[in-house]
């Protein structure tokens, strides 16, 4: 048949010897080839659906999930510069609070302070008045007793001098007078 | 309706005033005769300072009370009541002389519901007063 086909296209015959050629070379044999390429087939298709594919689903799964674990370290970075960024917000806003609260509270403080000077003031002169009134009534009282230590004194120096020196016609000239008035 | 008192002692120097001696035993007589047949003799004894009362001042009779630390003499006495007749326009002025020795000197003349002081124990009060204050 190699013949024949050279004598038609001397081409192709060439290559038909080469060919066969090689197969001898080679030892080829077709027969076994096919049986083999089957069984590679066989072999392939076994590999390919028990390991290949389960193999490659669960690599699959893992990309995915290690994808996904990117994603979500990503999201929680992000998340975690926002919320340190709203931290940072939130320490500004708050050390503003508290130095209003602080600056309210000195301000309070300090009203306070005012009000019971104020009020510690008054205190004061009420009581000095209170005690300057005391001194005084003191001091008028004493004056008092004073004068009725010596009145009561005088009196009763009066009082022994009349009983011993007046006499009848002395009290007669007194009523005398006494009825003139 | 009952009578007091005033009233009788009222009703008895109505009937007493201006009456001659003789009349006067008739008109008590009558009187006491009146209050036996009233049951009213335990009242004789108000009724007999309420005349006296009645009498005094429709009398313009002033009975008064002299106190002096010192007996009163009868110049003294006499001044005395022309004074009270004089201030209080009286008829007459009975006088109660009583000593008392703390007023020193003076007099207090004391009459119905006055008392006029002038001892020297009270110019010595006033001047005490007067010292003090």
């Amino acid at each position: 048949m190699a013949l024949r086909t050279a004598s038609v296209n001397p081409g192709a015959g060439v290559r038909l010897l080469i060919m066969e050629n090689l197969i001898e070379t080679f030892h080829i044999d077709f027969k076994l080839l096919i049986a083999q390429s089957i069984n590679f087939i066989i072999v392939f298709f076994a590999l390919y659906f028990l390991i290949f594919k389960p193999l490659s689903n669960v690599m699959k799964d893992r990309s995915a999930k290690i994808a996904k674990s990117l994603d979500d370290a990503e999201k929680i970075e992000k998340e975690l510069i926002k919320t340190e960024e709203e931290y940072k917000k939130s320490l500004v806003k708050v050390k503003k609070e508290a130095e209003l609260i602080l600056a309210k509270a000195d301000s309070q403080a300090e009203e306070n302070k005012q009000a019971m000077l104020i009020k510690a003031r008054e205190e004061i002169g009420q009581i000095i008045n209170l005690e300057k009134n005391k001194m005084l009534a003191e001091k008028a009282q004493t004056l008092k007793d004073i004068k009725k230590e010596t009145a009561d004194l005088v009196l009763s120096i009066v009082e022994k001098v009349l009983e011993n020196k007046l006499n009848n016609k002395e009290d007669a000239d007194l009523i005398k007078k006494i009825m003139k008035k | 309706m009952k009578i007091t008192a005033k009233q009788y002692a009222r009703y008895l120097y109505q009937a007493t005033n201006n009456k001659e001696k003789e009349q006067l035993k008739e008109i008590i007589k009558n009187f006491v005769k009146i209050l036996k047949d009233n049951n009213e003799l335990t009242k004789i004894n108000q009724i007999v300072e309420q005349f006296i009362e009645i009498w005094h001042f429709e009398k313009k009779i002033i009975l008064a009370e002299i106190v002096s630390a010192k007996k009163i003499g009868m110049n003294t006495e006499k001044l005395l009541k022309n004074y009270i007749k004089e201030i209080n326009k009286a008829s007459e002025v009975i006088i109660e002389k009583k000593i008392d020795k703390s007023l020193l000197g003076g007099v207090v003349i004391k009459y119905n519901d006055k008392i006029l002081d002038g001892s020297l124990k009270n110019s010595l009060k006033e001047l005490k007063n007067k010292l003090i204050n």
